[in-house]
């Protein structure tokens, strides 16, 4: 069985689902025992572990914005979630 | 341990060895075309630039042929021009004789025309020939090379897949003392603070900050309302959330080492090491620009596929996702889709690494044996 998300830099606190990913599946290719708390879509960011309202959404190592609430492991990751840091 | 390439006079090095024919202007591009049929082995080079341009693109296109004529891949050259344009041959010639290798020119005006022009060109270009097959690859150091990078045709995987694993061997070369030149600073829009930070001092830093606001500017200029496509409703669809997030995924590609440098569009770098070159996002312009600026080899990565190579540059073509390779496969050299059946970024890195080896070594990409030789001179005003 193939992995279903990787993580590009060691320092991501997101993973990209390389496939759907439903509702409670296990994250697998990764070193995180997590399950998905809802459907991941095909390409998108999935939070490795929980972010707290205001840190940094880092992928590639480097901040791509800022959570703009809360998120738990297993939570999709986007503009719902997710705003652009202020440069 | 290096690679075997071809010295050259003023110590550069070239991973091919081309008898290039090359026109100072597009009127002369018919003879360049003549010859070339005439020698098959001799490498065209003919554009659409060298008269009835501003100030600005004479400038621009003046140091293109030249870069071009100095690229280390480039054993000997001959230029044709016609005689009344701007850009004329006999001064493109002289510059490029600086580097010590075989330069003649040809005017057609000076030659009674076409016909007799291109006999005088084949007589040079078998002279040219006769030396350069005499040649022989030599044992060379990694320092010598640089690398161009590219993407294009991108998809959501680009930036996930093939992008990571180009940024292993751009980290590799750097650390083996060679140069990787990025470009396309269309693509770095949203992430000058991020680059700015990598750069080597805070002078050099500044410039890759004002490189990329001018550029965001331009293209909201030039683009109006669409400016709003380099984040476009499709990206944030497939995934990316910000116009950081897209950009990253684009410069990824250059690894993680310092920047030493930003240069303009096909100036040659003064450091080695990762230097960034301004140059429009679209693939044949920027590739143009890095072989000006001396890059022997280019690294590409598509999504949707593309198969563009490049007259003087060897391009070696890698694909985001294993579809796009089994369905162009006669234009990829590499699948970077196998990061997505678990392979770790690094162990796919590696892989390039071995293939780019054998590449500069002499080994042929796809592009080169579909003779996929694209060129396109970047240009900022207009025509009169």
């Amino acid at each position: 069985m193939g992995i279903n998300a990787i993580i590009i830099h060691p320092a991501d606190n997101v993973a990209v689902a390389v496939r759907e990913i439903k509702s409670g599946e296990q994250i697998i290719g990764i070193n995180h025992n997590i399950q998905a708390r809802e459907d991941i879509p095909r390409n998108h960011k999935v939070a490795l572990r929980e972010i707290r309202g205001g840190e940094k959404i880092i992928k590639y190592g480097e901040t791509i914005g800022i959570a703009s609430r809360d998120i738990q492991p297993g939570e999709w990751v986007h503009t719902h979630n997710l705003k652009a840091e202020d440069t | 341990m290096g690679f075997m390439g071809f010295q050259r006079p003023d110590g550069s090095v070239g991973v091919r060895n081309y008898v290039v024919v090359m026109s100072s202007v597009s009127c002369a591009n018919g003879v360049v075309n003549a010859l070339s049929r005439a020698i098959p082995e001799v490498k065209p080079i003919t554009h659409t630039e060298g008269c009835g341009r501003g100030i600005a693109d004479i400038a621009i296109s003046t140091r293109t042929l030249v870069g071009l004529g100095k690229n280390p891949n480039v054993a000997a050259i001959l230029i044709i021009g016609l005689g009344c344009e701007f850009i004329k041959a006999p001064g493109l010639a002289e510059q490029i004789k600086a580097t010590g290798k075989p330069v003649e020119y040809l005017v057609i005006q000076e030659n009674q025309g076409t016909v007799k022009t291109t006999r005088n060109a084949i007589e040079i270009c078998k002279k040219f020939l006769a030396d350069a097959n005499a040649m022989k690859r030599v044992e060379c150091g990694w320092d010598k090379l640089i690398l161009g990078l590219e993407c294009g045709g991108s998809d959501a995987l680009s930036g996930v897949t093939a992008n990571p694993v180009i940024g292993v061997l751009a980290d590799w070369l750097v650390a083996q003392g060679g140069s990787v030149i990025l470009s396309e600073t269309t693509e770095m829009i949203g992430t000058e603070n991020i680059l700015a930070r990598r750069a080597i001092d805070k002078a050099t830093g500044d410039k890759v900050k004002s490189l990329i606001q001018r550029q965001e500017k331009l293209t909201k200029d030039i683009l109006g309302p669409l400016a709003g496509l380099v984040v476009s409703p499709g990206n944030i669809e497939g995934g990316l959330s910000t116009i950081q997030e897209k950009a990253l995924g684009c410069i990824i590609k250059a690894g993680t080492s310092p920047i030493q440098e930003v240069v303009e569009y096909s100036v040659v770098p003064s450091k080695k090491g990762l230097v960034i070159m301004d140059s429009p996002g679209s693939d044949i312009f920027s590739l143009t620009g890095m072989a000006a600026s001396g890059a022997q080899i280019t690294v590409f990565s598509t999504g949707r596929g593309t198969p563009a190579g490049f007259p003087i540059m060897p391009v070696i073509k890698i694909s985001s996702n294993t579809e796009l390779f089994r369905k162009m496969e006669d234009d990829i050299d590499l699948d970077a889709g196998v990061v997505l059946e678990g392979k770790r970024i690094e162990d796919a890195g590696k892989d390039l690494i071995a293939l780019f080896q054998q590449v500069v070594n002499g080994m042929q990409t796809r592009a080169e044996i579909n003779q996929q030789d694209v060129l396109a001179i970047h240009t900022v005003g207009p025509a009169f």
